[in-house]
Parts: structure tokens; C-alpha cells; sequence
């Protein structure tokens, strides 16, 4: 591995000469950690098993959720001390928390939940018991999203309290596994800044709802068509007030995107070592040309390392994260597709072969991850939606439907 | 920490109070095109401030505050197309200072970190960088060194009471100091693509020099100054794109074509998103380079050029993005725009080009790798 110091500030290693010692809670982790390594099992279920038995085990100790409030059920770190704890993580390799998707709705509950929903669902979240998924797209609702139109209506009969959901949800990752959905809907009539739209908690276990599994571009099914017909979805499930759900989804997505560059930096820095590594191997950083290339990705990831901790700081201290966190969004989309356009460059001949040839180059992983990269730029706001935001909310441009219509 | 991002903060506020009023683009328009060549008042004032010393300790009289904040200030000069020599300057002050000699580091360090003196690098000029003038010989002679010959393209020159010469002694590089004002030198100026950075040609004949460094520390020596150099003139870069990127977004905002502000159009807006992009990306390298210069370690060499590409790039693209989106209007004499290309285009070539910059950066990451593979 190369010794690339993206993060200048080397962890304090316990030493002679009057060092620092490690915070309590690094030992205890680095404990955990020791405790808790071994390889991920090869079949899918059984890894699955194993992230959960890690991520529920690690709730036990304490030590799951390095940001949150510790009423929250997190740590409560500060900046510094989580960034350590995402590298001890990284570099135990420690398996990924199941569903990256349950720290987009945590938040949110966190900031706008009742008292009963955050005693309800952050303990299972975080332990992944229970699983989650977002329902935010729709077919009629892309980039566009508050043209949503699956509907919500409140019904107030023998059972109780309950709103009726009926409509469809698309792109929905996790759909098949998850215990439950963040869902936008529509409660009251469109008007503008997402008026009508309420954030409901959906158990994706209720009557009347319908996965239908969807394959995407590398052959395989990673998300999901879900429909909704009557579903009966108890009130006490909605988060803040209906008819003001957009403004929540809002203000926790772009809080959650400061804090998700945090463990994705580690994450990249990791794969552009890799990256640097097959280009030695397979002498392709004998071309010019792919060094150029290669200097280019290295300028990207310590961007988004500089720019992470930049934005994350800002949250932090309780400000909006800036427009350093709209460009990270950017820069992030666009790297991993040019990152694994570089490596199919480095792959040369073998760039043929595809993802479930069992002898391409490293098990097809870079063709693998070329074809899931175009999603990047995609998913969660289009490239081309997120130079609008840049322009319009950042440098203040004119809005690009015209002054005439807004 | 938070003290260093307060004492940035007042100073970027203070230059750029300063730079307001001092150097406007009136004043700039007019020192550029007319027979001065660069801002003697504005340095006397910026030394004032403390500018020149930023990155020299203060046994030697200068700041100690080192390479982030000087990074910082050059940020500010480069957003008002400052005409000072800071960028030469400081490139001869950390030769001064990784020499470790004491007598020449006395002798003229004091005087360049009050602003009294300003340097410039009188070096060979290749795509890679800086290396010997290969048309200047250094003699021995009683009580030191004579230089003869000369170095056709020189920055600064024309300001600079002191140069640091790159020439061959007895077959070997060198490093050598010539007081610029004795007998012997001769400055011719040069029409420059960016006339805010004035370039000149420099003879010698068989002027006095103090020799700074030998062919041992000629390579340490030598790439001291060429980093500092390359970390100034890319900050300078984020100084001009971050201009360049604000004039085309302020122009985008208010001209009115098809009944609506050109920059409501997503062909310009995203344009101008990208300029964002970039330009926050290249501070943020910058940052980072110069911090590793304060504070060096393996990285530095990397961390410097990777910065250094990316901005110089950064600074092309933006300021003709500014071009481009002022139309006919970016395309004249009086609009500053052009200005901003200028010292764009010119700092891409003026230590080294961007592509050689990121060849060397990615020969190194992989030798690296190699090495560390070995290790294992």
C-alpha cells in the first residue's frame, strides 16, 4: 500500500516521549476491532449476516455512530476524533454499516422525529436490525422531484389514525431486504418550494405493497419498482408536519452529504492506491498518457479529502456546510466515473472481458464498477442538476427556468 | 488552528482593503501599458503590511508565519493583477534559507523582508521547471566568483536589486548571488505576454557573485526556490480564476439577451458552475502544498506539483471562461479580461508546464508504490 499521507495529521500512535494517549474511546474501539476481525464470508446471505452481527455488536459497545448526539444514541465525537475513527475503521476494514441508506433518514429523524420515533427506530437502525430504504423518485418525478404524485390520505376510522398510500415509487435500492421506507408523498395540492409533500415512514411489510425487482446496467438487480396500493400507514408515522416534508428531506440530505464524504474519503483514497497499484503491475504507468491520467485522479481525491473536512467542519460548528459540499457533490459524481475510466485505460486489451468473467483482471471489479460508476452522475440529483444548484444557490445566478415563469 | 484561519482571514480583509483602493484596474491598465514597470509604491506599502517577510523567520527580520499564509496574500495579489515581484522574491528567499548560509542569509535577507530589496531567479527555463543558464560561466576569482554572459528570459528583473543565477562553475551547477545594481549587468526589457509580471534579458559581464550553493546542495538548494515559486504562482492562479470567475458571473447576472440574463441560460450558467468547481479545487490543492511546504515531509514534491498543475489549468480555463461569456466585450483592450488571460497564460509556462508538472507528480506516486512494495 502506498504511504500516500492524505490526511496530514497521523492518528497519535501511543509512544515514547510524552505523545498523547489515545482517547478512551479509540482503545476500546481498536479493542473491538481486534475482537471483531476476520474475512467476509464468500456467499452473499452470510455477509450480509455478518455486517449485521458486526454493526449490532458494535451498538452494544457504544461505539456505533461517531457524530450523532450521544441522546441519539451516538458518540458525539468531535470533527478530529471522527475522522480517526473512520480511518481505524477503514484500515480494520471493518464491514460496512448494511444500509448506507439509513443514515440519509437518521438525521432527519434525529432533527424533526417525535420523542417515540427516535426511541422506535435509531437503536434498531443502527444495530441494523432493521433495514431501510428511500422512496423519494418517482416515474413522473426525477430530477424534478416534487412533481411527485404518489398520494397520502388521511382516513380517521375504528382503527385509528391512518393515512391510505397509494402511487409508485422507482430506483429504489435495498427495496427487497428493507424493513422500512422514508417515503415523499403527496398530502396536500403542488405548489412552489414542494408544498404539499409530507414524510412518511412506510413498513414495507404492510398490506398493498409490491416489489418488483429492477436489473440495471451491469446485469445485475440492485434496485427496485415499489408499488403502494391502499397501504394503511399509521399517522404517528409521519415526520414533522404534513404538508412540510419537502423542507425536512431537504435540510437532512444536505447535511448527510457533508457527513457522508467523511467515510468515503478513506474509502477513495483506498481505491486510487489500488488503482496506482494495477498501473505499476501491469506496466501501464510506463504511458505518458496514463500518468496523466493518474496525476489527474490523484488531484481529485485529495480535493475531496480537503473539501470533505472543509465541509464537515462547517457542520460541525453549526453552519450550513457551504459551497464547499455542493462542489465535493460534483467533483465526487465525476471521479468515479473518470477514476474507473482511467482504470479499464490501465486494464488496456483486458478491458474486453466482462464483469462476471471469472478471468478478467481482479474479478471484473473495475469493469464492474465503470458500468455502476454512470450511475454516479445520476442518482441523487443529476450532474446537470447539481451545476444548476452550484450556479443558482452558490453564485447566485438567475434561475434557469427564466424570470418570466418563476 | 483557529488562530491561523483568524490571522488569514485579517489579512486577506486587510490586502484586500488595500488592493481596493491602491490597485484598482484603472491603475493597473495604466502601469502595465506605460513605460513603468512594476509598482514600487504598492510594495512599499505591502512591506508596510508585513508581506515580504511572511515566510522568513524573524531572526532574519521577516514574520515566521510561513508558506500558508503567504499563499493566502499571493491569492489576494493575483485577484488585483498586483504588479510586485512578491512571487521572485520569495522564490530567492527560501533558496537563501535551505542554503543554511548564514553570512549570505545575513547579508540580504533583512533587506529583501523589509521591502527595501526584491529579487528575481535567473535560471535556464525548461517545460520541467528551472535549470542552469546554460550561457553564463562562473569564474573564480580573488575573493570569490565573476559571472559572465546571459539569461535571455528573466521575471522580476527589472525590479530586482538581487538575482540568484543557476550557472555552471568549473563543470559543475551552481548557485550563485549577484547584486543586480553594480557594474556589469545590464537589464533589457522584454515585451511580456502578461505585462504585470514584467520580464527582462540579463547580461553579466564578469560581475561579482557570491556563490550560495555548490553542486551538493545545488538540487536541494535549487528546488527550494523552484517549490516556493511554483506554490506563489499558483496561488497568484486561484487569485486570477477566482476574479476572472466573479466578473463572468457578475456579467452573466445582468446582461440581457432574449429577454432574459444570459446567465439564466444553463450553456453559461454551467459554465460558470464549473469555473466554481475548479476553482475551489485548486485552492483547496494549494492549501494543501503549501502546508506541505511548512511543513514537509515525502509528500511535499507531490503535493506541490499536483497543486501547481491544477491551478495554473484552472487559471487558463477560467479566465477565457470570462472571455467567453463577456463576448464581444471580453474580446477589447478595455475590458480587463484580457488582463487576467494574460497572467493566466503566462504563469502556465513560465516555471513549469502543467502536463510535466502531473508526469512527474504520477512518476512519482508509482515509484513510491514500488518502493513501498519492496519494503513489504
Amino acid at each position: 500500500m502506498a504511504t500516500v499521507p492524505a490526511v496530514p495529521a497521523e492518528d497519535a500512535e501511543p509512544s515514547s516521549g510524552g505523545a498523547p494517549r489515545p482517547p478512551e474511546w479509540r482503545v476500546r474501539l481498536r479493542e473491538f476491532l481486534a475482537a471483531h476481525a476476520g474475512r467476509p464470508p464468500q456467499d452473499k446471505a452470510e455477509r450480509l449476516a455478518w455486517a449485521r452481527g458486526f454493526h449490532a455488536d458494535l451498538e452494544e459497545a457504544g461505539l456505533a455512530a461517531p457524530g450523532w448526539p450521544v441522546e441519539a444514541g451516538g458518540m458525539g465525537l468531535e470533527l478530529a476524533d471522527q475522522l480517526a475513527y473512520h480511518q481505524e475503521m477503514t484500515r480494520a476494514r471493518a464491514p460496512k454499516h448494511p444500509c448506507g441508506l439509513s443514515f440519509i433518514v437518521a438525521p432527519t429523524l434525529i432533527m424533526h422525529g417525535t420523542p417515540e420515533q427516535r426511541e422506535r427506530f435509531l437503536r434498531p437502525l443502527l444495530r441494523a436490525d432493521e433495514l431501510w430504504c428511500q422512496g423519494f423518485s418517482e416515474p413522473g418525478a426525477g430530477s424534478d422531484l416534487t412533481a411527485l404524485s404518489t398520494r397520502a390520505v388521511r382516513v380517521q376510522d375504528s382503527d385509528g389514525d391512518h393515512y391510505l398510500v397509494t402511487g409508485q415509487k422507482v430506483w429504489t435500492t435495498m427495496a427487497d431486504q428493507a424493513d422500512w421506507m422514508f417515503a415523499l408523498v403527496r398530502t396536500g395540492s403542488p405548489g412552489p418550494g414542494g408544498a404539499g409533500i409530507s414524510y412518511l415512514l412506510i413498513p414495507m411489510d404492510a398490506e398493498g405493497v409490491t416489489v418488483r425487482p429492477l436489473r440495471d446496467i451491469s446485469g445485475g438487480a440492485h434496485f427496485a419498482e415499489v408499488f403502494f396500493d391502499g397501504v394503511r400507514v399509521p399517522a404517528a408515522n409521519l415526520v414533522g408536519e404534513e404538508n412540510k416534508g419537502w423542507a425536512i428531506a431537504r435540510t437532512s440530505l444536505g447535511h448527510e452529504r457533508a457527513t457522508a464524504f467523511l467515510s468515503d474519503e478513506f474509502r477513495y483514497r483506498r481505491i486510487v492506491d489500488e488503482l496506482l497499484s494495477l498501473a505499476a503491475r501491469t506496466g501501464a504507468a510506463a504511458d505518458p498518457v496514463v500518468r496523466q491520467s493518474l496525476a489527474r485522479i490523484e488531484a481529485s481525491v485529495r480535493v475531496l479529502a480537503s473539501n470533505s473536512r472543509r465541509a464537515l467542519d462547517l457542520v460541525l460548528q453549526g453552519s450550513d456546510p457551504g459551497p464547499a459540499a455542493s462542489v465535493n457533490r460534483l467533483v465526487k459524481s465525476e471521479f468515479e466515473q473518470e477514476l474507473h475510466e482511467v482504470a479499464l485505460r490501465v486494464l488496456g486489451p483486458d478491458a474486453v472481458l466482462g464483469n462476471r468473467e471469472r478471468t478478467a483482471p481482479e474479478r471484473g471489479r473495475w469493469t464492474y464498477g465503470y458500468l455502476m460508476s454512470r450511475a454516479s452522475t445520476i442518482g441523487a440529483g443529476t450532474a446537470e442538476i447539481q451545476r444548476n444548484t452550484i450556479a443558482e444557490k452558490v453564485l447566485g445566478l438567475p434561475s434557469h427556468r427564466g424570470e418570466t415563469r418563476s | 488552528m483557529t488562530t491561523t484561519v483568524g490571522i488569514e482571514k485579517d489579512l486577506r480583509e486587510a490586502l484586500g482593503r488595500l488592493l481596493a483602493e491602491r490597485c484598482d484596474h484603472e491603475h493597473v491598465a495604466a502601469l502595465a501599458d506605460g513605460p513603468q514597470e512594476w509598482d514600487r509604491d504598492l510594495w512599499a506599502e505591502l512591506a508596510a503590511m508585513g508581506l515580504p517577510g511572511l515566510v522568513v523567520p524573524p531572526e532574519h527580520g521577516g514574520e515566521g508565519m510561513g508558506f500558508a499564509l503567504a499563499a493566502a496574500a499571493q491569492e489576494e495579489l493575483g485577484r488585483r493583477l498586483a504588479p510586485v515581484p512578491a512571487m521572485s522574491t520569495t522564490a530567492v528567499q527560501a533558496a537563501l534559507l535551505a542554503s543554511g548560509d548564514s553570512a549570505e542569509a545575513a547579508r540580504w535577507l533583512p533587506r529583501l523582508t523589509s521591502g527595501e530589496v526584491t529579487a528575481a531567479v535567473a535560471a535556464g527555463r525548461t517545460v520541467d521547471g528551472w535549470a542552469m543558464a546554460d550561457d553564463v560561466r562562473a569564474t573564480r576569482a580573488p575573493g570569490g566568483w565573476r559571472l559572465s554572459g546571459r539569461v535571455p528570459v528573466v521575471a522580476d528583473a527589472a525590479a530586482a536589486g538581487l538575482l540568484l543565477v543557476a550557472a555552471g562553475a568549473d563543470g559543475d551547477p551552481a548557485l550563485f548571488l549577484v547584486d543586480a545594481t553594480v557594474k556589469g549587468v545590464r537589464i533589457d526589457r522584454l515585451d511580456a505576454l502578461d505585462p504585470t509580471r514584467p520580464l527582462a534579458g540579463v547580461r553579466m559581464d564578469g560581475v561579482p557573485a557570491g556563490r550560495l550553493a555548490g553542486h551538493e546542495e545545488f538540487t536541494e538548494v535549487f528546488q527550494a526556490a523552484e517549490r516556493a515559486a511554483l506554490v506563489l504562482l499558483a496561488a497568484d492562479a486561484v487569485g486570477v480564476a477566482a476574479q476572472a470567475m466573479d466578473m463572468a458571473v457578475e456579467y452573466a447576472g445582468t446582461r440581457r439577451q432574449f429577454g432574459r440574463a444570459i446567465g439564466s441560460f444553463q450553456a453559461i450558467s454551467h459554465r460558470c458552475a464549473d469555473m466554481l468547481v475548479a476553482v475551489e479545487s485548486s485552492r483547496a490543492l494549494v492549501a494543501a502544498a503549501a502546508a506541505s511546504l511548512d511543513d514537509p515531509s515525502e509528500d511535499t514534491a507531490v503535493a506541490v506539483d499536483l497543486a501547481a498543475a491544477h491551478a495554473l489549468e484552472t487559471a487558463v480555463r477560467v479566465t477565457g471562461g470570462c472571455v467567453q461569456v463577456h463576448g464581444g466585450m471580453g474580446f477589447t483592450w478595455e475590458h480587463p479580461a484580457h488582463r487576467y488571460l494574460r497572467r493566466a497564460k503566462a504563469a502556465e509556462s513560465l516555471v513549469a508546464l502543467p502536463d510535466r508538472l502531473r508526469d512527474r507528480a504520477a512518476a512519482a506516486l508509482v515509484a513510491r508504490l514500488d518502493h513501498d512494495n519492496e519494503d513489504n
